[in-house]
């Protein structure tokens, strides 16, 4: 498999490297947004279930 | 916190960005593989060609290369999209809590374990698919080539149900692909539902002992539903991956193939190049190590400026001689020689350089009449094109075609007949202007008109050259300098036309079979 890879970039690393960057930055940008919601979700989350705004929520 | 705002913000703009340069990475690489694929394909020997079908050679350029292409576009592409989500989540889970964490890579662990175990089934199934689409084209380039034969046969049904054979095949085999995609898909389903039950219930009790808050799993959950999608998408990228593999297999195996030494191609200049020809003690065999030899110990050489014929019944090694001066097959034992230069590889496209081939069926490439012409030298003027043309009696017909020399001819000279085919070829050796002719049979399949214009065409392109004719009818080659008659791979006679018939050997009982088959088919016609 690795061979294969080699082979098609005429057995240079450097441009295995050159042909994925684009591909990590897409991943990067997508990990990024997931990863943000996940933080949002669990502060709202943690928000609503202590402190003032649960008590006032549960008083309600 | 302001730089992690930007960076987040630049990845996200970027994104897209890096989509559209992905697919360009792809479209460029595709391009270079097919590129150097082809090219491999046309420096690769003619005994490799004569012994594959060349619909495998053509499913190798077409199906296969197409098979990569989808990987890179549809499975890579996503698998290394989703491979960073799929990697950031599981970190952060681990900066989330790692005890929940390590539940959670323990069944990721079992999912992965299940895809790899199947992935070897996969690229076997795979490996079948492709070699059976392989035949499938096989067997439609046959349909293409062989057209006029099955048409004239009412082949129709019977290639039909043939068709339908090889393609029940492919069905079945694909078929056979899809059930394990659709097992693999369930198992995955089934592992990553159990996880996401476990990481509820682990939470639960987590959250119970007091080692995390509802906001972590939450955030767990939604960090273990883009996981998700990675391992649903596992099985359909190993299935994609494995069928890369064996088209990139059989792309690599048909690029490993020995291929012959670069032909070159300068403007046909320097030194004038000797017609000289000689085989010296030449053995040659089609089917190395298994066949008899066609030549054994073959000598003979004809001097510079002199007309050869070789004849003699069908299997004697006329053709092959052709063949071995073209430096089409690698001789077993012996030297030949053309001009100045020995059949050694390393010369092979400097002889061709300068030897002219007409063969019985000429091939006309699709495009102009012009282009098809300069093909025999690739810096030929109009005018040059246009002379050429004129000796080989065609500029007349051509001048009738509806945009005279930029007419576009279609596939294999479609829309000309034989013998206007005939003459754009000779058009194209005599711009070629080489000073060994080779003629195989060259007016064989034409009718009489034609013959005699192309007999015409023939003596004005022989004018002064070193000439090779292989002909049947021997009143085509009365005239030949010598006569070099062959049986069996050996020279059993050799002299002039007039010597031969004094001689009374083999060539008199040809010419005379010939001459009475003749006169009975003339009596017949007049009967």
């Amino acid at each position: 498999m690795k061979e294969q890879i080699l082979r098609i970039f005429d057995g240079k690393r450097g441009k295995v490297f050159l042909f994925i960057i684009p591909f990590i930055f897409l991943g990067l940008g997508n990990a990024i947004v997931n990863l943000t919601l996940a933080t949002l979700l669990m502060r709202v989350f943690d928000f609503a279930a202590v402190g003032e705004f649960s008590e006032k929520f549960t008083q309600q | 916190m302001i730089v992690a705002g930007g960076i987040v913000i630049f990845l996200f703009i970027t994104s897209p960005i890096s989509a559209y340069f992905g697919r360009k990475n792809i479209g460029v690489l595709m391009g270079k593989l097919r590129r150097e694929t082809f090219g491999k394909v046309l420096d690769l020997p003619y005994a490799y060609h004569k012994s594959r079908h060349s619909g495998d050679t053509i499913s190798r350029l077409t199906n296969d290369l197409t098979e990569v292409e989808n990987f890179l576009k549809e499975g890579f592409l996503n698998f290394a999209n989703l491979l960073i989500l799929g990697t950031a989540a599981i970190l952060y889970m681990f900066v989330l809590d790692y005890r929940l964490a390590v539940v959670f890579v323990i069944f990721t662990g079992i999912i992965f374990k299940l895809n790899r175990g199947s992935a070897r089934k996969m690229k076997i199934i795979s490996d079948e698919v492709q070699k059976r689409q392989s035949t499938f084209t096989q067997n439609l380039t046959d349909v293409f080539q062989g057209f006029q034969v099955m048409k004239s046969y009412n082949l129709e049904a019977r290639l039909k149900g043939k068709m339908e054979e090889v393609n029940q095949g492919v069905y079945e085999k694909a078929y056979e692909r899809s059930r394990q995609q659709a097992k693999l898909r369930i198992l995955s389903n089934l592992a990553f539902t159990s996880s996401f039950l476990f990481i509820v219930l682990f939470g639960i009790l987590f959250m119970y002992l007091g080692w995390m808050t509802i906001g972590v799993v939450v955030a767990f959950t939604n960090l273990q539903g883009a996981i998700n999608s990675v391992l649903n998408f596992l099985p359909q990228f190993n299935q994609s991956l494995q069928s890369a593999r064996a088209a990139l297999d059989r792309v690599f195996e048909l690029r490993d193939e020995e291929k012959e030494p670069p032909v070159i191609n300068p403007p046909y200049e320097g030194e004038k190049f000797p017609g000289y020809l000689a085989f010296r003690d030449v053995t040659f065999t089609y089917d190395k190590g298994k066949g008899e030899p066609v030549l054994k110990d073959f000598s003979f050489s004809v001097d510079e400026g002199k007309s050869v014929a070789l004849v003699g019944e069908s299997g004697g090694g006329k053709s092959t001689i052709i063949k071995l001066i073209l430096g089409l097959y690698p001789v077993d034992r012996g030297e030949i020689v053309v001009g100045n230069r020995s059949s050694s590889k390393d010369e092979i496209a400097e002889i061709r350089r300068n030897v002219s081939y007409v063969s019985q069926n000429p091939y006309l490439f699709t495009g102009t009449v012009a282009e098809n012409i300069s093909y025999g030298r690739e810096n030929a003027t109009e005018e040059e094109i246009r002379d050429a043309a004129v000796k080989a009696n065609a500029h007349k017909f051509i001048m009738e075609l509806d945009q005279g020399y930029d007419t576009v001819i279609g596939e294999r000279g479609l829309g000309l007949s034989g013998g206007q085919k005939q003459r754009i070829s000779i058009a194209r050796a005599i711009v070629k202007d080489s000073p060994i002719l080779l003629l195989d049979e060259a007016t064989s399949a034409l009718d009489t008109e034609s013959e005699s214009l192309i007999k015409d065409s023939l003596r004005e392109m022989m004018k002064g050259k070193t000439s090779i004719t292989i002909a049947h009818r021997l009143s085509t080659i009365e005239d030949s300098d010598e006569i070099f008659v062959m049986k069996e791979g050996k020279l059993i006679e050799r002299g002039s036309h007039d010597d031969l018939l004094v001689r009374d050997g083999y060539y008199k009982m040809l010419y005379e079979t010939q001459f009475t088959k003749n006169d009975v088919d003339v009596k017949e016609r007049v009967i």
